[in-house]
């Protein structure tokens, strides 16, 4: 029952070190006595407010002690007393002249506080995200190794021999795994039910460094084939699921219709890194040596570094190793690279460059803040040259008048940090919710002392930078002419300086306008998504044969077959097709393909899909030449495929790729068809080579079908579920989705991220036009009397508002060429984040200069017009 | 002035620590005011007061054992000086000597 520690240490802030110990004891001893009588609570809410107390109590007297020093010494030197007393001294002055100015200290504490607020917020989320390691165990040292060719650029995925192989050849790494997901039906007395699994080896979990919360982790006898029906449990799905039941060990489920014993379970806080989900893990259920598995690169691998190995020696080693395995198996080898990526780059690398924009937005919108702020405080010192003047009249130094203003711009800082902090915490919170999924690592998200440490160190780091210029400005004094001109000597380097805040404020926000520009267009791209087929009226959904009900794919394939006629029988049911994947939906597989008669250069690569009689007509797919599949093309029948356009244009320029052979994914069939492109949904990403085949002629165990319904497909979900269940009550069905789900998915993200930048730019916006009028207002100002005079003499009013909006542009005109130019640069940081829309789209640039140039405009408009509206007479009597 | 002189509150401290005995802590000398006064004083303002004491070696002070329920921290003992006593003397005779014969004054106002 200690007292609270941040209010014993701010008590230790104010009382000298000899005394604390005493005090703090008695304090502590009165302490527990309240606590044992009144309860805890009472008793901090007293400690709290005796640290309140003591630190005023004992500061005031520290600084009375000072001031009788002084008094004492005084003749024997001065100015040697500037040390804590002084800055006590210049707190206090600060905070009164602050609350001398209510006005100025709301518009800068709001200012400072959205600009802290968002900076604090996003850099929490870039340390959650990008900067902390992953919580494993020395995640330093975890690496992925990727298998590399051009067929598959851009994934990280690896084969089982080869991972074994590497394991076997390797001194730079301690362990090597590897895993992939594997859906698994799980039988239960309530029913069968999907369940996302994942298998793995033996030595995943060990270059993890899990260690089993109950029993035990896999070994290699687990991949015997026989012995390898056990089952690891992970956490979550032990608490859920067996209600976390201690003698969970040794129980069996019913996994594919197979018996597996549950043999560990992982403990609470190991996060399996990209496969978090995962609810159970089994070993692999071949041996990772089998050789026929070479080919198989569908698993993702990971190694852990030995203590003594860097990752270019590992690097050099695995690329050494990958090569002697490419002259020892050419068949699968052959072309295929090593690449090694460490493993919080694999997690994180993706979210990088929109964290990294956000970031960086961000701290526009703090600068533009400052430049205001900074600007506030030139005018604000303008009308304080006077006192300034006197003050260093009876003897203050300059350094220390410079210091008396920065600590009124520390106070302003600070409170603005605070504010911000707290809006910092909330708006973490609103991110993490509204954060499209995908992000990496989002619920390790929070606000902590790292994130507080970085609140503090902008606050100081802005009150520097937009205390520090008026300050000096304030007093380079001539004192004399000061003294006799007052209010009226601030000179012509003032509004330069104001000038310049102007032009920077104006590039910045210029920028990041030009960025949500950007964003908005890509999006609108997005949603006038034209793919080339009809969009409506489409449900998709995935079936997965249970392995252990059908011998024989052939048997599944005609399960599929019936499965379809079934549901097209449905009413409201217009058509029925079967894919392995599609446009937004199903995976990726790409492969490389040759061409037959053409074996000179690199092999080309083409997407592949299996697709059944129904699917081109079902989507709306027009057939451009030759035909599609018909359930004539069976197993029996001569093997056949269909390509796209852009495959024949690509492949066969100037002839006629019908009746050419193609060989892909180890089958070689003859063209019979090619079909129109489907546009892809990323407006300006190249359409890839496709090549489909018939499922009928390489059956899988699942499939999608692809339903095109008469109305709504959200309705059509029950009766078609029902209708399978009817014919297989142990197929698993999942995955429903119409069209415009599925595309409604894929916009979540760039939805996020055009409004929180537009957010950001919108706050610049109107921080930039709020400096802009300040500016202006203070030039009408300071003219008031000249237009006066101007008006009196005949002047039109609008030649005199012309002159004013003419000023109060010039800087504006200059910041919006510097932020083109910026943004002209900067754009290209966008690039992975925009589609159909170039980086330095002139429409962009030019529309959001133009609006910027208007609301600048407004900005000066309107102090110039009310100035104008000033009496003449009353114009001319103003000092 | 040639001599120092004591404020209300000092005095208070002071006969404080003359009622609690020969070497005394903070902790009852705040409860002691409170008690006899019956005013809620600041324990920040004591132990400032007491500072000042010792500053103008009207009392002295030394650390004593630490205790567990003081977070193992030690307490600090004063005593009053002979100075102190002779202020506190003074003081009251000053009272004292302004009190005598007041009362009828008093009720006139």
């Amino acid at each position: 029952m200690r007292p609270p520690r941040i209010a014993a240490w701010i008590i230790g802030c104010a009382i000298p070190s000899h005394e604390l110990e005493w005090i703090l004891g008695d304090l502590e001893e009165v302490y527990r006595a309240r606590a044992a009588k009144s309860g805890s609570l009472v008793a901090r809410l007293w400690y709290w407010g005796q640290a309140v107390v003591f630190s005023i109590r004992f500061l005031r007297e520290r600084a009375r002690e000072q001031r009788r020093e002084r008094s004492r010494s005084r003749g024997a030197g001065r100015g040697q007393s500037e040390s804590l007393g002084g800055v006590v001294k210049d707190v206090r002055f600060a905070s009164r002249t602050l609350l001398h100015a209510p006005g100025f200290v709301l518009a800068g504490v709001t200012t400072l506080a959205l600009g802290i607020g968002a900076n604090t917020a996003i850099f929490s989320v870039v340390d959650s995200i990008l900067l902390s390691p992953l919580p494993l165990v020395e995640p330093d040292h975890l690496v992925r190794i990727c298998e590399t060719n051009p067929a598959v650029a851009g994934f990280c995925i690896a084969s089982p021999p080869n991972v074994a192989d590497w394991s076997d050849q390797s001194r730079a790494f301690e362990a090597f795994g590897i895993a992939r997901d594997w859906p698994f039906i799980l039988k239960t007395d309530d029913g069968v039910e999907g369940i996302s699994g994942g298998i793995a080896t033996p030595g995943f979990f060990q270059a993890l460094r899990f260690s089993p919360e109950l029993g035990r982790l896999f070994a290699a006898a687990d991949l015997d084939p026989g012995n390898n029906r056990v089952v690891l449990l992970t956490n979550a799905t032990w608490r859920s699921r067996f209600g976390g039941d201690p003698a969970i060990i040794g129980r069996t489920l019913m996994l594919d219709d197979e018996i597996y014993t549950v043999i560990g379970v992982l403990p609470a806080d190991a996060q399996v890194p990209q496969m978090e989900y995962f609810q159970l893990w089994t070993p692999l259920h071949f041996d990772p040596r089998e050789e026929r598995r070479r080919s198989w690169r569908g698993f993702r691998a990971l190694g852990r570094l030995t203590e003594a190995a860097t990752l270019d020696e590992a690097r050099s080693e695995m690329s050494t190793i990958a090569s002697r395995l490419a002259s020892q198996f050419p068949e699968t080898n052959e072309g295929w690279g090593v690449r090694l990526v460490p493993l919080h780059e694999s997690v994180v690398g993706s979210a990088r460059p929109m964290l990294l924009v956000f970031l960086g937005a961000v701290g526009l919108v703090l600068l533009i803040g400052c430049a205001n702020i900074a600007n506030l405080l030139l005018a604000r010192s303008t009308g304080r040259r006077r006192e300034l003047a006197v003050r260093a009249a009876l003897g203050a130094s300059r350094t220390r008048l410079v210091r008396l203003l920065l600590g009124e711009s520390l106070l302003l800082a600070l409170l603005g940090g605070a504010a911000g902090l707290l809006l910092a915490v909330w708006a973490v919170k609103a991110f993490v919710v509204l954060a499209p999924g995908g992000i990496p690592r989002l619920d390790e998200v929070a606000v902590d002392g790292r994130v507080l440490g970085f609140a503090l160190l902008v606050s100081l780091a802005a009150s520097v930078l937009f205390g520090l210029v008026p300050a000096l400005r304030a007093t380079s004094l001539n004192l004399n002419q000061e003294l006799r001109e007052g209010d009226r000597g601030a000179g012509k380097t003032d509004l330069g300086i104001r000038g310049l805040l102007v032009v920077s404020e104006v590039a910045l926000a210029l920028m990041l306008l030009v960025g949500a520009g950007l964003l908005t267009q890509s999006f609108a791209r997005l949603l006038r998504w034209r793919p080339g087929f009809d969009r409506d009226n489409l449900l998709t959904v995935w079936l997965l044969a249970s392995s252990g009900k059908y011998e024989t794919g052939d048997q599944v394939q005609l399960q599929f077959r019936r499965a379809t006629e079934a549901v097209a029988a449905l009413g409201g049911v217009e058509s029925v097709g079967t894919a392995s994947a599609g446009p937004l939906f199903g995976g990726r597989e790409t492969d490389e393909f040759r061409i037959e008669s053409r074996s000179e250069g690199d092999p080309p690569v083409a997407r592949w899909y299996d697709v059944g009689p129904g699917y081109f007509s079902t989507l709306g797919i027009p057939v451009v030449r030759g035909r599609g599949f018909t359930n004539a093309d069976g197993r029996d029948a001569p093997p056949v495929a269909v390509i796209n356009e852009s495959a024949a244009r690509r492949h066969w320029p100037g002839e006629d790729p019908l009746g050419q052979q193609v060989t892909i994914y180890g089958r070689t069939m003859r063209i019979v068809g090619v079909v129109a492109d489907i546009r892809p949904l990323k407006a300006g990403t190249a359409i890839d080579s496709e090549i489909y085949w018939p499922q009928q002629q390489a059956p899988r165990y699942a499939t999608f079908l692809v339903i095109r319904t008469r109305g709504d497909p959200a309705n059509a979900v029950r009766s078609v579920r029902a209708r399978i269940q009817q014919l297989d009550p142990d197929m698993q069905i999942s995955g429903f989705n119409t069209m415009d789900q599925l595309m409604a998915r894929q916009l979540v993200s760039p939805r996020f991220n055009m409004v929180l930048l537009a957010i950001f730019a919108a706050m610049a916006l109107v921080l930039a036009a709020v400096g802009i009028y300040g500016v202006v207002a203070y030039t009408v100002a300071r003219r008031t009397r000249e237009m006066g005079i101007r008006l009196a003499l005949g002047a039109q009013r609008w030649r005199v508002i012309g002159s004013v909006v003419a000023q109060g542009m010039l800087p504006v005109a200059a910041g919006v060429v510097l932020g083109l130019a910026g943004a002209m640069g900067l754009s290209r940081a966008l690039a992975t984040m925009i589609f159909g829309v170039s980086a330095t789209d002139v429409p962009t640039f030019l529309g959001v200069a133009a609006a910027l140039v208007s609301v600048a405009t407004i900005a000066c408009l309107v102090p110039a017009q009310r100035a104008t509206k000033v009496d003449a007479v009353v114009a001319l009597r103003e000092e | 002035m040639g001599r120092e002189s004591l404020g209300e509150f000092e005095q208070l401290v002071l006969l404080a620590i003359v009622r609690l005995g020969s070497d005394v802590y903070g902790v009852p000398i705040v409860e002691e005011i409170r008690e006899r006064t019956g005013r809620s004083v600041s324990r920040a303002a004591v132990y400032i007061a007491l500072r000042r004491l010792e500053s103008k070696d009207l009392v002295t002070s030394r650390m004593a054992e630490p205790t567990p329920e003081r977070g193992g921290r030690a307490k600090r003992m004063f005593r009053i000086q002979p100075a102190g006593v002779e202020l506190l003397r003074e003081s009251r005779q000053a009272l004292l000597s302004m009190w005598q014969d007041i009362e009828p004054a008093l009720e006139e106002q």
